[in-house]
């Protein structure tokens, strides 16, 4: 075991030491140079962090805080861009799904989407209380008459427009924090 | 450490930033004093402050009213300098950066006595650049804060036997550092007063 313990520990001991382990520190801090050097060169350290003081702040410091948490708060969070791409996302799936239900359907003909177009409005200015099945209807045909190249360039634009917003917002939000 | 009156909490945790500023007013010296003291220059050290804030302003629900503002307000400081020093890796700050700037907002002293001032503080920042960035959180929380080992490790989330560790080590760099920063220590008086 080293000669200099305890006392090396004794010197960096944050609480004040009890009356004898001091005397012996004192003791041994008069015979030995090494912790004598340590000691000294440990309480010189701690004084000039005692001395150091509190730094402040330039002046103006909180009318800057309340300005910046005011440009922040009118700045859109990364919670409202999700909500965008769920939404951009959602609409893609919706359209996904319309394609799925025309590519599975069969003898599709113009004339026929046509006809069953101008019965549907028929029925909705008929009787508005037919106004849901005329919707669910007119979803069908929709889903029907639109050629299936159009499904895609619209999931293609949806994501892409989804994409583009989420970038904005995640610089719209960095320039909020600067 | 500074006390807050309730009712600023109270319409401060409805989102009111008017009503957060009299926190910010009255805790931005002990914010301020502890990002300089990690960061080590007033630039940083404003920056993290304000983010310091700000973040304490967006978690306010979090915040446990049993246990001190101010402690709960430094964790969230040291954490996040702790967070831009590991980001920025910036183990060693230099001298020259430390300098204050012209708008320091202290009562102010004589000419001499600023830059013995300067020179101080610069020699302060430098011997706490030699520590690591949890050890130097610990040092200013203890040093400059009085804190108790307990808030140490409540404000840092370690443990009261690894906060007497680790400071334990950080003094023995600072004693080990200190004759490189400020030459040799004091001669020894033979009496060792606590």
């Amino acid at each position: 075991m080293s000669r200099h313990l305890p006392f090396e520990d004794w010197i960096f001991a944050d609480e004040a030491l009890p009356e004898n382990d001091l005397r012996e520190l004192q003791r041994h801090l008069r015979d030995c140079a090494e912790c004598r050097s340590i000691d000294q060169r440990w309480q010189a350290a701690r004084q000039s962090l005692r001395e150091a003081g509190m730094q402040t702040p330039a002046p103006g410091f909180t009318t800057r805080w309340k300005a910046m948490a005011t440009r922040r708060l009118k700045t859109p969070g990364p919670a409202q861009a999700w909500i965008f791409l769920a939404a951009t996302g959602l609409g893609s799936l919706v359209m996904a799904a319309l394609l799925a239900v025309q590519t599975s359907a069969e003898g599709f003909s113009l004339t026929g989407v046509f006809s069953r177009s101008s019965t549907a409005v028929a029925g909705t200015l008929r009787d508005w209380a037919n106004a849901s099945n005329a919707l669910g209807m007119v979803f069908r045909i929709v889903s029907r008459s639109i050629p299936p190249a159009w499904y895609l360039i619209a999931v293609f634009f949806l994501s892409v427009l989804g994409i583009l917003g989420l970038l904005w917002f995640v610089r719209k939000t960095r320039e909020g924090k600067k | 450490m500074v006390e807050i009156q309730k009712e600023w909490l109270l319409s401060a945790r409805k989102g009111d930033p008017d009503a957060f500023g009299r926190i910010v007013e009255a805790f931005q010296k002990p914010v301020y004093n502890l990002c300089f003291r990690m960061l080590g220059n007033s630039e940083d050290a404003e920056d993290a402050a304000q983010e310091t804030f700000w973040r304490a302003f967006q978690g306010l629900s979090r915040y446990d009213p049993k246990r001190s503002f101010g402690t709960w307000l430094l964790s969230i400081a040291a954490h996040y300098c702790i967070d831009r020093l590991r980001k920025k890796r910036l183990n060693l700050l230099s001298l020259e950066s430390l300098l204050p700037e012209d708008d320091a907002p202290d009562p102010a002293p004589g000419p001499e006595n600023q830059t013995d001032q300067k020179q101080g503080q610069a020699a302060v920042q430098e011997l706490l650049a030699n520590l690591g960035k949890e050890e130097r959180a610990m040092i200013v929380m203890r040093y400059w804060y009085d804190m108790s080992y307990e808030e140490i490790g409540r404000a840092l989330s370690c443990s009261i036997s690894a906060v007497k560790s680790r400071l334990h080590r950080a003094r023995q760099t600072l004693a080990q550092r200190w004759t490189t920063v400020h030459g040799p220590a004091p001669a020894w008086a033979g009496e060792r007063h606590e």
